[in-house]
């Protein structure tokens, strides 16, 4: 059984504490005198009804008394009962370090466990899934009943390194389609980062896939976002379906690529978006669009410290993780109206979320797919590699042209080392400053943005001054213009920039306003004129199809739950019709 | 505390106790020999202390070696005695049982004190209370504030106490029992006794009419007032009606009894004003 208004039932407590009391502390039989108690003694085997009249039909009374109260108060918390049993049951689960804390007892997994349980007997289901969110990617398991799915989840280790909430929730929606139940079961970790979800659309790295119908309206449902996604090695089509009508719809969503891939029915309620994540083979030929702003990369203007408010209008969120470095928090404080400095424990660190990671002291084994600036790694397993003639001729060219070297003094700095970095592709090259030397790894292949300062940030650095927090800047710059990628409606301003198609051409982007129209659309705006591009392929290249259809929507009827209300009602009177049957029978 | 209002008692001096009509010529002769002190010599009893000593006859001591006291016609028709039950069962009821009652004895002790007559007055249970032995109007005004620092106290006297009380009495003449006739069980045997000792005998029996129409007050712990007794009892209108029925059975069987023993029996109530109470005493025919 269950409540509509369940807190209703909390009223039971003081109702019931109340007639209790009343009872409890009731008007007793008033003592009297009497000068002779021989008549009533005389009377007793006539009136044997009479004297039995005492306690027994009071307590009977109160008995009474506290059901018909704590039915009156069930009918009023509407209950019902679930005569249907939801059609799929998912439990995503954080399976991340973090529950292997101690501060509920005997640990958050074990309490996640708990809650686990609790979902399952509460939501009978004809289907269960569980969904581990764990890198590098979300796992789902299928389950029989209820008691296999546990033991499923009692097998997992909470070992993960973090939890892909956003993944292996958006599997689940795929994996159930409308009509499953989906509960996440995390410890709060990813919260913040879901809430900030919440303020900040989705911003995935993703790239539009060219050539889609990006844009299907069906009675005002389309696809507002369609991206294939790389996540560690593993590539997945993520579509959002957004339903911007008044009514509720029915459809049937079919992706297909040469053949159908998956297809699913799928109910959006008025103003619902809804997202769809599809794990595509490893090999699948995915095309992508890039999208650069090239005036945005001038807007810092040493010489006037003047700032152009070019590029998205959303600050840039950037993630400080680790200790607390008041060196280069001074240096961020130079670009905090640009920014939002957020900071966070290595815990609580949670990719996705941020557009820019200054990592201080903290090495993690996998790095987000977002600029990561990696500080105080010195020493830490790096190989010297061979400066042969090619490399230090990329080298050189990265110190002297790279962006982020804008306006820093290098005057006094010369490459002399290289060294093999942890991470592929990295490439650590030594700068030296007179006579102390400053390790900087710069790599930017992909998928991001890579900068790495091994050298100890104390005092006796400050010497790279006032080239750091130039270069801080450089870095907050660089990010902001580099990944630009609009949101849907969002309006950017723009002095210059260009986008290249998936086909390889590039189109010149003129100064003014830009704003993504639909996925894959743009719209630009100037002074003279206002015109669309579009970064797709034309649809009859496409390689990934996606199409919707409309579906009459499902009897609802039997999934009507059933009201308790009228029983419950009809006891209550029957009860109360006994009381007082009772009260005048006098026992 | 004057039980009496000055109005009642001079309403009183007119009127004569009446115990010993209708036995034929003797009531009809008190009247007469109230002056006179030449009396015929009724009969002879043992000496009793507070006997005075010129009624003693010496010649009979001289002869047999026991005082007897000489019993003259005339004492007998002008002594009463008054039984005061003040049992605690007597103590309720507003105003009180007890009170009528000593309204009662005080009305009777007046009205013979007033007529030259004298009256013994015994308290029942006795405990440490003497009698008092009342012969002149003068002394009503002490009986009467002895009567105010009489409380109920004790249960009334079982039988054998009761007899020997009567035995003491020193003279036969009129007994007037005031009670709520709460009495123990052998009933018979107590107006067997008082007949025995008096010359007539009249039960007025005090009831409050809390007891004789109780209210419907629902659930209550009744409390015998003399036995250390409870019991827990629903008051409404049946088990009402049934404990009236047994309470005017009960009543009704004991004044038979009186009657029977060759006494007289009649009620009175506690909310009777102290004209009512006159003009029941007038109607049962106590007074004259």
């Amino acid at each position: 059984m269950s409540f509509e208004r369940g807190w209703m039932l909390w009223l039971i407590m003081p109702v019931w504490g109340y007639i209790i009391f009343l009872y409890l502390f009731r008007r007793q039989p008033r003592p009297k005198n009497y000068p002779t108690l021989r008549f009533f003694r005389d009377m007793e085997p006539q009136t044997t009804s009479i004297f039995r009249r005492k306690k027994p039909p009071f307590l009977f009374q109160l008995i009474l008394d506290l059901l018909i109260s704590a039915l009156l108060i069930v009918s009023l918390s509407l209950p019902y009962i679930q005569a249907y049993r939801v059609p799929h049951l998912i439990l995503v689960v954080d399976n991340s370090f973090s529950l292997n804390a101690k501060d509920i007892e005997p640990s958050r997994f074990s309490y996640l466990i708990n809650e686990a349980r609790e979902v399952v007997r509460k939501y009978p289901s004809s289907k269960y899934s569980l969904i581990v969110g764990e890198p590098p990617y979300p796992k789902l398991f299928e389950a029989k009943n209820a008691s296999l799915l546990i033991k499923r989840l009692e097998e997992i280790k909470p070992t993960a390194t973090r939890f892909m909430w956003k993944e292996a929730s958006s599997l689940a929606k795929s994996a159930g389609g409308g009509d499953a139940l989906v509960y996440l079961l995390t410890d709060g970790s990813a919260l913040p980062a879901i809430q900030e979800e919440n303020k900040y659309p989705d911003y995935f790295t993703g790239v539009g896939l060219s050539g889609l119908p990006l844009l299907t309206r069906s009675d005002n449902v389309y696809f507002k976002r369609m991206v294939i996604e790389e996540s560690g090695g593993e590539y997945y089509l993520f579509l959002v379906l957004k339903n911007d009508g008044e009514k509720e719809v029915n459809l049937k969503l079919t992706v297909s690529h040469q053949e159908p891939l998956f297809q699913t029915e799928i109910s959006l309620i008025a103003g619902e978006g809804r997202e769809i994540l599809y794990k595509l083979t490893d090999n699948f030929p995915y095309l992508k669009a890039e999208f650069t702003l090239l005036s945005g990369l001038d807007f810092l203007d040493m010489d006037n410290q003047a700032y152009f408010s070019g590029g998205r209008k959303e600050p840039l969120k950037v993630a400080m993780v680790g200790r607390e470095n008041l060196f280069l928090k001074a240096a961020l404080s130079a670009v905090k109206d640009e920014v939002m400095v957020f900071n966070l424990k290595p815990e609580d660190m949670v990719f996705g979320g941020y557009d820019v990671y200054f990592l201080l002291g903290s090495k993690p084994s996998t790095l987000p797919h977002r600029p990561v600036v990696l500080i105080n790694q010195e020493g830490e397993g790096i190989k010297e590699i061979s400066l042969t003639e090619d490399n230090w001729e990329d080298s050189e060219y990265i110190i002297k042209e790279h962006p982020l070297l804008k306006y820093v003094d290098l005057e006094n700095l010369a490459i002399d080392k290289a060294y093999q970095g942890e991470y592929k592709g990295e490439v650590l090259l030594s700068l030296k400053q007179g006579e102390a030397e400053i390790p900087l790894i710069i790599m930017e292949k992909e998928p991001a943005l890579r900068l790495t300062f091994a050298f100890p940030l104390s005092s006796s650095n400050l010497t790279l001054l006032p080239a750091f927090p130039t270069l801080i800047k450089n870095i907050i710059s660089y990010v902001d213009s580099k990944n630009m990628e609009a949101y849907l409606g969002e309006d950017i301003s723009l002095l210059e920039g260009e986008i290249i198609v998936p086909s390889g051409e590039k189109d010149y982007l003129p100064e003014g306003m830009l704003k993504l129209m639909e996925a894959g659309v743009y719209e630009i705006k100037n002074i003279f004129s206002s015109y669309y591009i579009s970064v797709n392929y034309p649809p009859e290249e496409s390689s990934i199809q996606a199409t919707l259809t409309n579906l009459p929507f499902p009897e609802s009827a039997k999934l009507k739950p059933l009201s308790l209300v009228p029983y419950i009602i009809i006891l209550g009177i029957a009860l109360l019709s006994l009381s007082y049957y009772l009260l005048w029978k006098r026992w | 505390m004057p039980f009496l209002s000055p109005g009642f008692k001079e309403k009183l001096r007119e009127y004569h106790l009446n115990l010993l009509k209708g036995r034929g010529t003797v009531g009809g002769s008190r009247r007469s020999t109230r002056t006179g002190r030449s009396l015929e010599l009724a009969d002879f009893r043992s000496y009793s202390p507070g006997d005075e000593l010129k009624r003693v006859d010496f010649k009979a001591y001289a002869r047999l070696r026991k005082l007897f006291v000489k019993v003259y016609e005339e004492e007998e028709e002008g002594n009463f005695v008054i039984l005061l039950d003040r049992s605690l069962s007597l103590d309720f009821g507003e105003p009180s049982k007890f009170f009528i009652a000593q309204k009662v004895a005080s009305l009777i002790t007046f009205l013979a004190l007033n007529k030259r007559e004298k009256v013994l007055f015994f308290p029942l249970p006795q405990d440490n209370e003497k009698p008092v032995y009342l012969n002149h109007i003068n002394h009503y005004r002490y009986f009467e504030e002895h009567l105010t620092y009489l409380l109920p106290a004790g249960k009334f006297p079982p039988l054998s106490e009761f007899k020997n009380l009567l035995e003491s009495i020193p003279f036969r003449g009129g007994v007037y029992l005031l009670t709520d006739l709460f009495l123990p069980s052998e009933f018979i045997s107590y107006w067997r006794q008082l007949k025995l000792h008096s010359l007539a005998f009249t039960v007025i029996v005090i009831q409050s009419y809390e007891e004789l129409e109780p209210s419907e007050i629902g659930e209550v712990n009744l409390k015998d007032l003399e036995e250390d007794a409870k019991l827990s009892f629903y008051f409404q209108k049946e088990s009402i009606q049934l404990y009236k029925e047994q309470y005017n059975h009960y009543f009704v069987q004991r004044q038979e009894e009186i009657v029977k023993a060759g006494g007289r029996c009649f009620f009175i109530n506690n909310q009777d004003s102290e004209d009512a109470l006159f003009y029941r005493l007038l109607k049962e025919g106590v007074i004259y």
